[in-house]
């Protein structure tokens, strides 16, 4: 047993499939000498789930990575830009037409080297923690395109990610990975999967006859989770004691006025029983409301989305999307690896769904063995690796509920109760109490969410760090207030150079974005 | 400094009006570049550098002559002295302007900057002649015009070829200013001559034949005239 990986199978022709595939064919096909040949397989049955429309910064370094040209992309998948999610409603129910809201912004606090958190904490003033570490709370206040026309391809004046149309992305991955990355498309609907006597998949019967065998295989199939969970019997781990959602009924809304102006930013809302996603794509919106079953009915659900639409969802209808939240025992198992819904769900609050697509995708072509050779290591680093990963996922959707002072219904009440929080996340909320949140409480560098993210949801949720015993270890509060001027003198600067967000998006689309 | 304000010339409201000519070019005192046609690299490069940079509300390459190193300054056309031996039609033409359907050169509209220091109804040269037809001038003017047209439309497919085949790149230029420390000069883009070294033989012939070499190596010899602006700007005192 010691052969040649060198052809890959990959089931699945949504986002996560075309992303998995057009990673590897990128990595695999420039590292190596062997030429590996990869094939996906997609269903002409089953439709894309198709609502994940978030992403976040890394997208822009993985489209660079396998080649894509950013103006097509954006010309293609009617794509915006996002620079921050705006939580709304979150810490209160709205109370007298008063709503709470804080960003959780992609540009990280901008002072390198100089931690303003303690002199906020110490000092409060008006200013939200956001607004005061940031110049890109004002610059998303007031719609502003975190690129100017000028700024080439993949960079920007500030942060950002993409919301885009998940189907059209899909269609453009496909055309991007068989034109340029040689990437075999074939249309099938898995039958049956045929296994070695060793539990490993040996090859794949179509429903048309047709057979497909593969070294490797990687199951995009979504939420069936065709190969690892339904042939492969690999267990599914629920999380619904700790993210109590399960369920999402998901909308289009056309834009009543063209030239509306779009926010460079997701908006998630907080609801009596969940929370909804409102992203303005460049023809769209997509709204979606994410529930949980136990504390509300489907009917209630859509009549909450269709009042936060409002006047537009008369004539719209909506779709609901059963989710279970949690991840597989294991996301390699011999011969196959899971990627996507098929991995593992949790609700789309933090844009993760994209984002453990992307880290997994090329967490496995770094680890892929060249021959089976060395695969029994690959496996469990793979999985120690990825389930930290979804764990860390998982504390951080988790704190946005837990610091939540709603009471408006049980759910709110339900996800404050300490025995749905990990041990990990109440044990570091614990020290955050009388301690500064440090680089050291992220120890790994595969979670995805670190300190400045942390920082961003803890106090824009008026979390409480009380340092009033420890002050005098921060004596710079001149150097403080001169960082804060800074800031506020850099929003003044960016507000005069940087032009509306749908301006440049209508720019991008009839001059293009340089790639110098 | 007013501001510029060109208007379609009109043979009744501007019918006295003459131009006083300037061959000190003060109106562009305060630009730090102008535009640059690609046919007038040849004679700009022994002078000011040629570079490539966007334009603000595109984002698209165009091609200028620098004539400062610092906004709102011009050391080549300064304090009433021109330091160079070749003058851009496009600071020549002034006050004039071609306005209108650049497609049809046919259609071109003549238009004047009516708030130029330049216009009086005294002195210099008539636009319209006593019989109310337009001057001598202001018809070579409306050549010279249809023809910067025509060569600006032949620069644009010029850069759009650079561009198409990553001919293009940022031209990092660090300007050594003594006592003040080093500068760095941003947004600035420059032909790459190891790409060039490397195109294909059959992009090497489009080239020769669309005589685009000669543009090129202009351009190139030109980025030596960094060191003259510097030399100007150290002789230079504001007005």
């Amino acid at each position: 047993m010691n052969s040649l990986i060198k052809n890959i199978a990959i089931v699945g022709g949504g986002t996560a499939g075309w992303l998995t595939a057009c990673i590897l064919a990128k990595q695999l096909n420039n590292v190596n000498d062997v030429t590996t040949t990869i094939t996906l397989i997609e269903s002409p049955d089953i439709p894309p789930v198709g609502v994940g429309e978030g992403t976040v910064p890394t997208m822009r370094q993985t489209l660079r990575m396998i080649g894509v040209n950013e103006t097509e992309f954006i010309q293609e998948c009617d794509v915006t830009f996002k620079q921050s999610i705006k939580f709304v409603d979150w810490l209160h129910a709205p109370q007298a037409g008063h709503h709470h809201s804080y960003h959780h912004l992609f540009n990280y606090p901008h002072t390198p080297g100089f931690d303003l958190t303690p002199y906020w904490l110490l000092n409060k003033g008006n200013d939200n923690f956001a607004s005061h570490v940031s110049f890109q709370e004002k610059i998303c206040d007031l719609h502003l395109s975190p690129k100017r026309i000028t700024d080439k391809e993949f960079s920007g004046t500030l942060e950002y990610a993409y919301h885009l149309d998940a189907g059209k992305f899909s269609k453009f991955l496909a055309k991007h990975g068989c034109q340029n990355l040689g990437i075999n498309h074939r249309m099938l609907t898995v039958a049956d999967v045929v296994l070695f006597p060793d539990g490993s998949i040996e090859k794949l019967h179509a429903t048309d006859g047709q057979t497909v065998s593969a070294d490797f295989f990687v199951d995009c199939s979504g939420f069936s989770s065709r190969l690892m969970g339904q042939a492969l019997k690999v267990g599914f781990v629920s999380k619904a004691n700790q993210l109590l959602v399960d369920n999402a009924i998901a909308m289009q809304v056309p834009y009543a006025d063209e030239d509306k102006e779009i926010p460079p930013y997701t908006i998630s809302t907080a609801h009596e029983a969940g929370w909804s996603w409102d992203i303005g794509l460049s023809k769209r919106r997509g709204v979606g409301y994410v529930y949980s079953s136990n504390h509300t009915s489907h009917e209630r659900a859509e009549e909450i989305l269709r009042r936060y639409v409002g006047d537009e969802s008369v004539d719209l209808s909506a779709r609901r999307i059963p989710m279970e939240v949690g991840y597989r025992e294991k996301f390699w198992h011999k011969n196959c690896v899971a990627i996507g819904l098929s991995a593992g769900f949790v609700e789309p609050l933090e844009a993760t769904a994209l984002l453990i697509i992307e880290a997994t995708a090329k967490l496995l072509a770094e680890k892929l063995p060249t021959t089976t050779h060395g695969m029994v290591y690959a496996e469990r680093s793979f999985n120690d690796i990825s389930r930290t990963a979804w764990d860390k996922v998982i504390d951080f959707i988790k704190l946005h509920y837990f610091l939540s002072k709603r009471k408006d219904n049980d759910f709110w009440l339900d996800n404050v109760d300490p025995s749905t929080a990990s041990d990990s996340l109440l044990e570091k909320l614990d020290y955050w109490r009388f301690n500064l949140p440090t680089q050291s409480d992220f120890s790994s560098k595969y979670e995805v969410f670190q300190l400045e993210n942390y920082q961003y949801v803890l106090y824009g949720m008026d979390f409480m760090t009380d340092l009033s015993q420890i002050s005098e270890r921060y004596p710079h509060i001149e150097q403080a207030n001169k960082e804060v001027k800074r800031i506020q003198q850099h929003a003044l600067q960016a507000q005069k150079s940087l032009q509306s967000h749908r301006d440049i998006i209508n720019k991008i689309k009839q001059y293009g974005i340089s790639k110098i | 400094m007013t501001t510029i304000n060109m208007i379609p010339l009109d043979s009744v409201k501007h019918k006295n009006l003459r131009i006083n000519v300037d061959r000190n070019y003060s109106h562009v005192s305060n630009q730090n570049m102008t535009p640059l046609l690609a046919s007038e690299f040849i004679p700009a490069s022994t002078n000011f550098p040629i570079v490539f940079v966007k334009q603000q509300e595109t984002g698209k390459f165009k091609s200028v002559g620098l004539l400062g190193l610092d906004a709102g300054e011009n050391l080549v056309f300064a304090n009433n002295k021109v330091h160079s031996n070749y003058i851009p039609v496009n600071i020549r033409r002034y006050p004039f302007a071609a306005g209108g359907k650049v497609v049809d050169e046919s259609e071109m509209i003549l238009c004047i900057d009516e708030n130029s220091a330049l216009l009086n109804e005294k002195e210099g040269v008539q636009i319209f002649d006593e019989t109310g037809k337009p001057s001598g001038a202001t018809e070579q003017v409306t050549k010279l015009l249809t023809d910067i047209l025509a060569k600006d439309a032949a620069t644009d497919i010029f850069i759009a070829f650079l561009v198409e085949h990553d001919l293009l790149q940022p031209a990092e230029v660090t300007l050594k200013l003594g006592e003040e420390g080093d500068k760095q000069l941003n947004g600035l883009y420059k032909v790459d001559e190891e790409a060039l070294n490397e195109l294909s033989d059959d992009l090497v012939l489009t080239l020769y034949k669309r005589k685009y070499f000669a543009a090129i190596y202009a351009h190139l010899a030109s980025l030596g005239q960094f060191n003259r602006l510097l030399q100007l700007k150290s002789n230079f005192s504001p007005e």
